[in-house]
């Protein structure tokens, strides 16, 4: 294998491993629920 | 002085106290309670709220706490309740997961906040990392029928490349003097 086609498979492992990273990154999550009433709990003491 | 004039005095002087000693003369006069203007101006303050009207059922207690938090918000019980949640904010999956978590306990009397603790914190994977928390309040409060706190902090994560990713994640909680809560905004 040449030295050229070397840096090839590695720049396109980079490019595979780069969109997988930014799909990580970007997605899955959660908001804070639009509405909910909280657990009665005892006050201060 | 002469006999009549001793007679005008006197049914003058009862005229008088009986004036000052009617109903609406008290009630004019007022007391401990806010005056009429406060009351307006505080039914106006809390009368936008929108998140009340299917927040379920409730008493209210008094004319006066009818005029101070609105026609549409249940409340008022006789002695305070505290609540608490955790909410969260969140966004990427592992390695790349973080979130801000806000944890408030909130507590009112008829439906008006009288106490309130929140804390945050943050949670990230292995290639995030969090800085610039912060929590606090940013509306409403003790005297009022809601409390709103904010939570938001910065993540750095590596990337495979040479640069970072920077995110910002915020949440903007509003907790009712019913126990109830609602997000308000978040980023």
């Amino acid at each position: 294998m040449t030295l050229g086609r070397v840096i090839v498979v590695v720049l396109a492992l980079w490019f595979v491993v780069g969109l997988v990273a930014v799909a990580l990154y970007q997605s899955g999550g959660s908001t804070p629920p639009e509405r909910g009433r909280g657990t009665e709990v005892p006050g201060p003491r | 002085m002469n006999h009549i004039s001793w007679r005008v005095a006197l049914v003058v002087a009862l005229a008088l106290a009986a004036a000052l000693a009617s109903p609406s003369a008290l009630a004019s006069k007022g007391g401990s309670g806010p005056s009429s203007s406060e009351a307006g101006q505080r039914s106006s303050d809390f009368s936008y709220d929108p998140g009340f009207a299917a927040t379920g059922a409730g008493r209210i207690v008094g004319e006066q706490a009818a005029k101070r938090l609105g026609p549409t918000m249940p409340c008022c019980g006789d002695a305070t309740v505290c609540w608490s949640t955790t909410t969260t904010r969140s966004r990427g999956i592992w390695p790349y997961g973080r979130a801000v978590h806000l944890y408030t306990l909130w507590c009112a009397l008829g439906g008006t906040i009288n106490y309130r603790y929140s804390s945050a914190w943050t949670g990230v994977d292995v290639l995030c990392g969090s800085s610039n928390l912060w929590w606090g309040k940013v509306g409403g409060g003790a005297g009022w029928s809601f409390v709103d706190v904010q939570a938001q902090a910065e993540f750095s994560c590596d990337s495979p490349f040479w640069f970072d990713w920077h995110d910002f994640l915020m949440q903007r909680i509003r907790y009712h003097g019913n126990g109830y809560y609602e997000t308000i905004g978040y980023q």
